[in-house]
């Protein structure tokens, strides 16, 4: 379905070109739950904004293909992308705080991608919004509809995120590290949303983050990238059991693990 | 629990009532014609015939005060909603787009604004001739850059929000990005500016009536009866003052309900 290939992005905007992701490959297939993992800087927002279309036009170079559904979308239209972007591709934020308009209700927000992409009357779009908050465990969603953000916490403003991510069922939903701003137990109640999701509607995930022991518990097929290459890929058990390289090995060693204290 | 009042919005709101009371009753009933002159008024004092006095020519002032408010708050309305219908528009492109347009637009806006406002307006009015919608247009045209700056700063505050990436994720356009998700944002700047502008432009509309080249008689304005009150403002102060203090209370109501605004 989305398939990535030597994606290489360079920007210029000092005198010096940089290049932030050298020659990134990767293919993803409906149902798949990617997880792309590394240190901060290692290019892996990057990438998600080149899949997503979100990076600037000027002051950046790519090269490269991103295929999605035999589509270049790095070549093609700015129209043609947006026909693409919340409906088939959609995409979460890390921070819920700032992700969200202040000055738009909570229903608005989430039908925002319906008005755009979809001819559906008022009616309807309020019964999928008000179906969509119930499906991410938004207690009253009647409610909720009705208030703006500042009246919501963290976790229950990331679960509106992904309802306005999900509302269009789009076949790819790229995650960059959507739980890092909130606490633990709120992140388990994420991950297994998106599970959940995941098994439901066949939505792919491409899940950017940096937290192991998250993508240990999610991803089918894991993708460490450090300084902009890709250092190691490969199936998710088999990787955390074996990993080859030397920075999968720190990058595993450095999840804290629950164990007996020795005496 | 003890509520903090805002004393602000609660005079603003208070003054600005009253003057807009007096607009509103002048539309459909003044106590006498604004227009008709009577020789045997002439400068007549306060009395209960006249409660404020009459002018040269013996019309009523309370009556012309309600007929000259309304024209003040009609050229000051159609002033600041042409300054900020086109400023919205210059500063929402330049601000969102930036680039060279945006250094087109704000070289034009800088050669503007470094004209005082009155002086530009007296250039357009040497070209469109004098009169109430003239005036409307020029004050208008003057007005443009100090709102186009306003909200191009502000655009430039949002669009890089993530709230603003993430409507472009969902697929929305330019223009929709521009007038739905972000102007709302600007509104609490923007209503303090049309509040300010509000105010700037009831004073040159004054000023240029005062010096003869705004409204032309026989349409009452304040600043006119300002001009017309100068040479007697001895012999009949009452005649400028009581224009002076509706300037001064159209003016400060607005801009105490500008700072209320503010605060809420």
């Amino acid at each position: 379905m989305l398939k990535v290939e030597d994606l290489s992005i360079e920007f210029y905007d000092n005198t010096i070109a940089e290049t932030v992701v050298f020659d990134f490959n990767m293919e993803v297939k409906e149902g798949d739950i990617i997880g792309l993992v590394g240190e901060s800087g290692s290019g892996k927002t990057m990438t998600a904004l080149a899949i997503a279309g979100l990076l600037r036009r000027h002051g950046t170079k790519k090269k490269g293909h991103i295929y999605f559904e035999d589509v270049d979308l790095l070549t093609c239209t700015r129209s043609e992308l947006r026909k693409y972007q919340g409906k088939d591709i959609s995409m979460v934020f890390q921070e819920p705080m700032t992700s969200l308009n202040p000055v738009k209700k909570i229903g608005w927000q989430v039908e925002e991608s319906l008005r755009l992409h979809t001819k559906l009357s008022k009616e309807e779009r309020y019964e999928k919004a008000i179906r969509i908050l119930r499906d991410v465990d938004l207690e009253n969603p009647e409610e909720i509809y009705r208030k703006y953000p500042h009246q919501l916490s963290g976790g229950m403003r990331q679960r509106v995120m992904i309802a306005a991510a999900m509302i269009c069922e789009p076949k790819l939903l790229i995650a960059d590290e959507p739980t890092t701003a909130l606490d633990v137990t709120i992140q388990a109640q994420i991950v297994k949303l998106l599970i959940r999701f995941n098994k439901e509607n066949h939505t792919a995930i491409l899940f950017i983050s940096h937290d192991l022991s998250l993508v240990k518990q999610l991803c089918h097929h894991v993708i460490v990238m450090q300084g902009g290459n890709i250092v190691e890929q490969g199936e998710a058990k088999e990787l955390f059991k074996h990993p080859k390289e030397e920075y999968t090995k720190q990058l595993i060693a450095a999840i804290p693990k629950c164990e007996k204290p020795e005496k | 629990m003890k509520k903090k009042y805002n004393y602000n919005l609660i005079i603003g709101t208070i003054i600005t009532g009253f003057m807009l009371l007096l607009i509103l009753v002048g539309i459909f009933y003044t106590p006498y014609d604004p227009e008709t002159m009577s020789s045997a008024d002439k400068m007549a004092g306060i009395s209960f015939q006249h409660l404020l006095g009459c002018d040269n020519f013996g019309r009523d002032i309370l009556s012309r005060i309600m007929k000259g408010s309304q024209t003040t708050l009609l050229v000051a309305t159609g002033t600041v909603f042409i300054g900020t219908f086109f400023g919205v528009i210059v500063g929402a492109f330049t601000g969102y787009f930036g680039g060279i347009l945006d250094e087109i637009l704000m070289r034009i806006n800088d050669v503007v604004f470094a004209f005082p406002s009155i002086l530009l307006a007296l250039v357009f009015i040497s070209l469109l001739g004098s009169g109430k919608y003239q005036v409307i247009i020029a004050l208008g045209i003057a007005f443009i850059p100090s709102f186009a700056r306003i909200v191009r700063s502000e655009f430039l505050r949002c669009k890089n929000m993530d709230y603003v990436q993430n409507a472009r994720l969902l697929g929305a356009g330019n223009l929709r990005i521009m007038f739905i998700h972000i102007l709302p944002n600007t509104a609490t700047v923007l209503v303090s500016s049309i509040m300010i502008g509000f105010n700037n432009a009831v004073l040159a509309e004054a000023g240029l009536s005062f010096l003869g080249i705004g409204v032309q008689p026989p349409d009452a304005s304040l600043g006119r009866m300002l001009s017309e009150a100068q040479s007697y403002i001895f012999t009949s102060p009452g005649y400028a003052l009581f224009p002076g203090i509706a300037i001064i209370l159209l003016v400060l109501g607005f801009s105490l309900l500008g700072e209320g605004f503010k605060k809420e």
